[in-house]
């Protein structure tokens, strides 16, 4: 046990999260023998921090003043002791630096949340970062000038490594995502303001495409007026870093919102326990988790093997913007995913689905914000939607994956009469069998060849008993032929799921199967996992304070406070 | 919770009309975490006018005495009360973690408990504290 709060390390302090090299918080003649001595995997990701080159409102410095500027000496020393680099571009204000990212000249206005609250964070370091409003049109410009000398030094300099641009998130009260870019500030209001007075005149003069603005709430047009922001700043990354540009991810900083200061400011109120529900919740709604900002105490706890189990390369692979498989199936372990919901998650929890695969699936699924799919390779995922939430173009590409062998779940009601036209004709029209069962609610089941689609009436199940409904998705699910293993045990013992094809000498086996088990509590705790006649127990790896039974019915993981184990199982049909 | 720690309450003013405003608790907590939603509500019932899921007030006063209230119940010694604006001109003024868990002392209106002041007066108290 650690009675005193533990001192920060430096290595805690220049390598702060995932692979990311803080190369600012430390000497330049340091930087190469601490990325020598760096023990993570590639490539190693280095924020570009704006304050840094921009002290003074003219000038901007890559190395020609200051050596800790040198961004080409930085390139060369992480080529050189054989690493892969890629430079990191935030464009949002950033939780991890000093005022957001932005130079001290332009931090007026602080970002303010919808209490009203102004948003500061903690860093690793104890130091308050706060946050500042990129509405501010004077950051705008500025933020042009910066990109276009950093895209001008990047040519002149001959660096071709990788710029990924970083639209920075953080968990709401009620574990939503939220960007850095959301803001109730005077500025923000101010620039709303003028935008709504700018649709008005183009509406007045007849402006070419004026008649086609949406007539949207206030709530709406803020978020069209935001997200057009955003763009204006992901444009001018885009244009003029050219070649090196990498698209954006989307990266979701635990400990970030804003009322986490005030835990996170308190040696006893803050606990690491606080961070495993966030980190789940950010990597089931498809963001990267970071944890940049979390304390070196936090980080010495079951908190990191979390980190280090989920947080992959390939697991970042799969979230760029250009990647269109996620999780590609390989001999790497990526995450065990079920379903993809592209409903919202109210509608998801309105019909008890989202609480029956949390609670039977744990975290092995996804929240999509976009229809992606990939035609060509027809995954074993269910594919989760309410036909209400979509448009026509979506129901044409929703029945195209069935016909090539997609697995597809929709809900029906409420949809607009041409949506529902156009997905009930498909059938008549390809003569395709509907099973129609009244279970509970109204259900249609229709399959060709591998591809299989339920339609059901989700709002007949709202006020339906919750067991009544856990048996209804227990029905639909075991049609769509899901198998997976029970994990019986206390809610703050967390669970996570990872897969891979099996190898030369699993031939027995279709895929191995990996549960990660986690206990954050300081009292020990108990785990069963019953047997299932499709998986065969292989090994436990990484076993950190845990007791381990295993007997007719099943295995029995003990877990001492902060233990933390992985099991291994082959699955086969 | 330990009953020794000071308590902080930090609300915001909801405008209601041009004249009117209503205060709303945003939180209420102590070194060790946030005070539980059972105290808060069970104290609360005295004050509620309203069916919403918030620690809603009248005035300003009514918002101190339920802060007292608290203050009771938990046998803290006293509570800060802050408002957003004010917060937020602290957390301006602030750099690390030092610093902010001053903000509300600094900037906050403080009520003491006088049940743990007669404590304090206590001759006891006075050579063991």
């Amino acid at each position: 046990m650690q009675l005193t709060t533990p001192e920060i390390r430096e290595y805690d302090t220049v390598f702060p999260s995932e692979n990311w090299f803080f190369f600012w918080r430390t000497s330049p003649s340091l930087w190469e023998s601490k990325l020598r001595d760096y023990k993570g995997s590639n490539p190693i990701f280095i924020p570009l921090y704006w304050g840094l080159h921009n002290e003074n409102p003219e000038q901007f410095d890559f190395g020609t003043m200051r050596p800790e500027t040198d961004l080409k000496r930085l390139y060369e020393v992480v080529k050189s002791v054989g690493r892969e680099i890629s430079f990191v571009l935030p464009i949002t204000p950033a939780p991890f630096l000093p005022n957001g990212g932005l130079p001290s000249f332009l931090a007026r206005n602080m970002l303010i949340d919808e209490d009203g609250l102004a948003h500061a964070v903690v860093d690793n370091d104890g130091r308050i970062n706060k946050l500042y409003s990129f509405y501010d049109p004077r950051i705008f410009q500025s933020y042009r000038k910066y990109i276009w000398s950093l895209g001008q030094f990047f040519i002149r300099e001959g660096i071709d490594a990788e710029v990924l641009g970083v639209d920075c998130f953080y968990l709401n009260k009620k574990n939503q995502p939220i960007s850095f870019f959301h803001d109730n500030s005077i500025v923000f209001q101010q620039g709303f303001s003028r935008y709504l007075k700018q649709m008005q005149t183009d509406r007045n003069q007849n402006v070419e495409g004026s008649e086609d603005y949406p007539v949207l709430s206030e709530a709406d047009q803020k978020i069209e007026y935001a997200n057009q922001i955003k763009n204006l700043y992901k444009q001018v990354a885009e244009e003029n870093l050219g070649g090196s540009w990498g698209g954006v991810l989307n990266y979701c900083f635990l400990g970030a919102s804003t009322k986490d200061i005030f835990s996170r400011s308190s040696d006893l109120w803050e606990h690491y326990s606080h961070f495993f529900q966030p980190l789940f919740e950010m990597v089931v709604n498809d963001y990267v988790p970071n944890s940049a900002l979390l304390s070196p105490k936090v980080k010495q706890s079951p908190v990191s093997q979390a980190l280090t189990d989920i947080i992959s390369t390939q697991f970042i692979q799969s979230h760029r913007e250009d990647e269109l498989y996620e999780d590609d199936y390989d001999m790497n372990l990526t995450s065990l995913i079920f379903f993809n919901l592209y409903t919202s998650v109210n509608s998801a929890m309105d019909t008890g689905f989202l609480q029956y695969i949390k609670r039977r699936y744990s975290w092995c699924y996804r929240v999509k914000k976009e229809i992606k799919f990939d035609y060509e390779e027809v995954d074993q995922k269910v594919y989760c939607f309410k036909l209400s939430e979509m448009d026509l173009s979506g129901v044409s590409s929703l029945i195209k994956y069935f016909l090539n062998g997609g697995k597809i779940l929709v809900d029906k009601s409420n949809a607009k009469p041409e949506l529902l036209g156009r997905f009930s004709n498909f059938f008549i029209e390809n003569d395709i069998q509907i099973e129609k069962v009244n279970y509970v609610t109204n259900v249609e089941k229709a399959k060709l060849g591998e591809g299989v689609i339920i339609a059901y009436e989700g709002d007949k199940l709202i006020n339906t008993p919750t067991i009544k409904r856990h048996n209804f998705w227990d029905t639909i699910i075991n049609f769509l032929g899901i198998h997976h293993m029970d994990v019986q045990g206390d809610e703050a013992v967390y669970n996570f799921w990872k897969s891979r094809t099996s190898n030369a000498y699993e031939l027995n086996y279709q895929e191995i199967r990996r549960l990660f088990l986690y206990n954050t509590t300081s009292y020990k705790k108990k785990v069963q996992i019953p047997n299932h006649k499709n998986f065969a127990l292989l090994k436990t790896v990484d076993e950190k304070n845990v007791n381990m039974r295993s007997n007719t019915l099943g295995v029995e993981v003990e877990l001492l406070p902060g233990g933390s184990v992985a099991i291994d199982y082959g699955y086969y049909e | 919770m330990r009953n020794n720690l000071n308590l902080n309450c930090l609300y915001k003013v909801v405008e209601k009309g041009e004249d009117e405003a209503q205060y709303e608790v945003l939180m209420f907590f102590s070194d060790a975490g946030e005070i539980h939603t059972n105290t808060l509500s069970n104290v609360y019932q005295a004050y509620r006018f309203h069916n919403k899921d918030a620690y809603l007030f009248k005035t300003h006063d009514d918002l101190g005495q339920f802060a007292l209230d608290i203050c009771k119940e938990v046998q803290a010694p006293e509570v800060f009360i802050l408002s957003t604006q004010d917060y937020n001109i602290g957390l301006d003024t602030c750099s690390d973690i030092r610093g902010f868990r001053e903000i509300f002392r600094r900037y906050g209106n403080i009520i003491e408990n006088p049940d743990q002041s007669k404590k304090k007066n206590n001759i006891f108290n006075k050579l063991f504290n």
